[in-house]
């Protein structure tokens, strides 16, 4: 067993980085205590920020050397604690590696340093027409090897994938130090497809250097409706008509009256406040198509019974619309002290069924819950609404928060679509999977880091853990949800 | 037809008598890949699609179903695989596409077999039966083993079924043709690449360069009258380019040049890349929009250099691709993390570079 925090390990960074490279003050060590999930806090042991791989590469080396655990971290935006430190661990901050390396207009990729920002990227692209797909609501923000590790999605990846189908090679490196680069600009890559394994691993497989990723060209005409229901079911089957007439909406939220009243009051974007759903749709295609793909959307919401339709054609008017959807999060944190963001995504006919059964638990906990929902891939974020300040209120929201997550297990779904298991969902996980799968899950992990080292306390839960948890979710051998049909 | 307790069964023995197991479907992916000893495990008659809902844009089929099965039940609800997948002899079954993780002509802007996995149970080296992602577009919960699954080769256990992602089917769809040689059709497909164009694939062989429109009828005719060109009355070449079917997958043709001592080469460039400095043009082929090359070569040090001078790799049709030793390490750990007694002989395998 290694001595805890060995002082060696702190020389040997103090060594390799400059003064503003290494943090191991209490005061400066406070904005790493966590991550976008602020109800989860540890304060580091030190923070170590590199600027280039080879910097990288010494400090896992060195951590690797004196068995000393490491939590990687982008820009802090994630929302399920995957960068929540460890007492007595190294925080690796990626945020000064933050240089866009190329924008290869040739190849219509781009090459970029680990914390390089989302938006950024499209930034940087758009004077060639282009831009990067996948915009996770957090993109003024969150960094791309963030976007890697969590494999994030954002309103339009319905249509345009997640980071995994807009990623095309990275630069990784191991804990023992080993460099490694999967794919490049190229369409294939050898052996097993380890970049496929690499997205979403939150930062226990490897630590990612050099991230290259897809740009699109611009659709050069969009225009985003918004239609009101008086029900969500009737919203919910206005998607399910949209997709099964064949067309795919760039993107497609739905969201329920007590988040469009909050969006509403926050961002004025005009949104039906009596409405029980709205939905926004946006489409996006070649100028000649899109008043009839418009057209024949507009119909096919009618008849399921929307009781509005606005269509944005110009930039600023579309702005509007989407600013109210993108602000719902801090919208919705306005009508309480605190709100927790659940992420589980479920099959979408399953939709009425699963928002009825979380009313019920709303009621049964006494906890108003919000939903935001992708409506186009089934990803659904209720949002419970609380105040830590209450005794006992923290508890009661998180196990509600479990009960929806199971909830989204029960009916075929996940218990998160886009925002990683962390340390959050880690008893979900064991309602998720088997004992088996998740002792599939660690050999794999101890096939990249033998020790356990690299974020070893997230994504995937002990054994013994679930074991413990046995008791809560199987009561007289009777699973979560007896109700609900099983797959 | 379920045989899943069969099959699971057959690791099981396999691992208590100490037998290594060769997992195949028809046999279709032979001359891509062909597999080596072991004793075979034949998943053709483990078939049937176990759920479909067209709304939900997602299929679950056991590993033995024939993909023209699921190609066809897809198109009653105009539906697809975006990715188009290679059925050689026209045969092939679920578990073999998702296995080879081979993607036809549409795969730059379709997206690859991979991209299309949402879910895999499989059976692993302990005769676990195991099962992740699921049937959700969004996941991610533990790690992707499903989309590692994709283009393993049976290395990681036997796939017993595969939830895949699918897709509307494009309004309307044309094929054009324009005379070309190499160099203006790279240039031409550079410049297609960066602009909104409907396009979902591209050949380009003998000084002829093919592209394929799909999207809604207005963009497609739009493009077809901005574009020129000579319009095809069949879309049939695609199919022949993704099924190796067309003539120049095949050593000799009537007309056809020498290729005595050639060998097929696959290289994989970054789309732009330059071409190689002397080629003779029906020897030479591009799709992908440049991103996938075909080269019937006698030399492999010439191929292999233009490759990695362009920042790409190669590898023979009927060969395992060559991984490195690092990457290779890695790739051999995680086989042996699903298959701790190395129960399972994989093509693929005999491409890594061991470290010993």
């Amino acid at each position: 067993m290694a001595a805890d925090k060995p002082q060696a390990v702190i020389d040997q960074l103090r060594t390799l980085l400059p003064d503003d490279g290494l943090i191991t003050d209490a005061a400066g060590l406070k904005p790493y205590e966590c991550d976008g999930l602020t109800a989860i806090r540890e304060q580091p042991w030190v923070v170590a920020l590199p600027e280039t791989e080879a910097q990288v590469q010494k400090i896992l080396q060195i951590c690797h050397t004196h068995k000393v655990p490491v939590v990687p971290r982008g820009a802090g935006t994630g929302l399920s604690g995957g960068a929540r430190p460890m007492r007595s661990g190294v925080v690796l901050g990626l945020s000064k590696m933050n240089k866009i390396l190329d924008i290869d207009v040739q190849n219509c990729t781009a090459r970029l340093q680990p914390g390089v920002r989302n938006l950024a990227i499209s930034q940087a692209a758009e004077p060639h027409g282009l831009y990067y797909a996948p915009d996770p609501s957090s993109q003024i923000a969150c960094s791309i090897g963030g976007n890697v590790a969590e494999n994030s999605g954002g309103v339009h990846c319905l249509k345009y994938g997640l980071t995994v189908h807009n990623l095309r090679g990275v630069r990784v490196v191991t804990i023992a130090g080993e460099v490694l680069e999967l794919g490049g600009p190229l369409l294939d890559s050898p052996g097993l497809d380890l970049l496929a394994v690499m997205c979403g691993s939150e930062g226990m497989l490897g630590i990612v250097t050099e991230v290259t990723v897809a740009l699109l060209p611009k659709p050069p005409a969009v225009v985003v409706m918004l239609t009101a229901f008086d029900s969500v079911n009737e919203a919910g089957q206005a998607v399910a008509d949209i997709i099964s007439e064949g067309i795919i909406p760039a993107g497609m939220e739905m969201m329920d009256q007590l988040a469009v009243q909050a969006a509403e009051q926050f961002a004025h974007a005009g949104y039906p406040q009596d409405a029980a759903a709205i939905l926004i749709i946006e489409l996006d295609g070649a100028g000649e198509e899109i008043d009839s793909l418009a057209g024949m959307v507009s119909r096919i919401v009618d008849n399921a019974g929307a009781t509005s339709i606005d269509i944005a054609t110009d930039s600023s008017a579309q702005a509007r619309l989407w600013k109210g959807r993108k602000s719902a999060f801090p919208a919705v944190g306005r009508l309480a002290p605190d709100y927790y963001c659940m992420d589980g995504t479920i099959p979408r006919h399953r939709l009425s069924e699963v928002l009825d059964k979380i009313n019920q638990l709303s009621a049964e906990y006494n906890l108003p819950v919000a939903n935001v929902f992708h409506a186009g891939d089934g990803n659904l974020h209720p949002l419970i609404l609380f105040d830590s300040n209450v005794p006992g209120q923290l508890a009661a929201t998180e196990e509600m928060g479990g009960k929806i997550l199971e909830l989204c297990v029960a009916v075929g779904g996940t218990v998160t679509g886009e925002h990683g298991v962390g340390v959050e969902k880690l008893n979900q996980m064991c309602v998720q999977f088997n004992s088996m799968e998740i002792e599939q899950f660690q050999r794999l992990k101890l096939a990249w880091d033998p020790d356990n080292l690299l974020n070893p306390d997230k994504g995937i839960p002990t054994l013994t853990r679930c074991g413990e948890l046995g008791g809560m979710h199987v009561r007289h051998g009777e699973l979560p949800f007896p109700e609900i049909e099983r797959f | 037809m379920d045989i899943s307790p069969r099959l699971v069964d057959a690791v099981q023995t396999a691992q208590s008598e100490h037998i290594q197991l060769r997992t195949a479907g028809t046999g279709s992916k032979r001359q891509w890949l062909p597999g080596s000893g072991g004793q075979l495990l034949v998943t053709t008659e483990h078939v049937g699609i176990v759920a479909y809902d067209p709304a939900e844009l997602v299929i679950t089929a056991r590993c033995g179903t024939p993909v023209k099965e699921i190609v066809s039940v897809l198109a009653q609800h105009n539906q697809h695989l975006a990715f188009e997948p290679p059925q050689f002899f026209g045969s092939g079954t679920v578990g073999g596409m998702v296995a080879s993780g081979l993607s036809g002509p549409a795969r730059p802007w379709g997206g690859s077999t991979r991209d299309a996995v949402l879910g895999v149970k499989l059976c692993n080296g302990l005769g676990e039966v195991l099962n992740f992602g699921g049937r959700v577009m969004k996941n991610v919960a533990g790690y992707d083993v499903s989309r590692l699954a994709a283009g393993s080769w049976g290395a990681l256990g036997v796939l017993l079924e595969a939830s895949l992602r699918v897709q509307p089917m494009a309004q309307s769809t044309a094929t054009l043709s324009f005379e070309m040689d190499a160099a203006a059709a790279n240039e031409y497909c550079r410049n297609l690449a960066r602009s909104y164009t409907p396009l979902n694939a591209v050949w380009w062989n003998n000084n002829q360069l093919f592209l394929r429109l799909s999207g809604s009828a207005q963009a497609v005719e739009q493009k077809i009258s901005d574009l020129g060109g000579h319009r095809r009355l069949s879309d049939q070449i695609w199919r022949q380019i993704s099924d190796h079917d067309h003539k120049f997958f095949k050593a000799t043709y009537s007309g056809g040049p020498d290729r005595t001592g050639h060998k097929l080469w696959r290289v994989i460039t970054p789309p732009g890349a330059p071409l190689p400095e002397h080629y003779d043009v029906q020897n030479f082929a591009m799709e992908w929009a440049g991103g996938q090359r075909w080269w019937w070569h006698n030399d492999s040090a010439r191929v292999q250099a233009y490759a990695s001078e362009v920042g790409g790799w190669a590898h023979v049709k009927g060969e395992p691709q060559t991984v490195d030793e690092t990457p290779g390490k890695y790739m051999l750990a995680i086989k042996q993390a699903f298959d701790p007694h190395g129960l399972f002989l994989s093509p693929m395998e005999r491409g890594i570079t061991h470290a010993d």
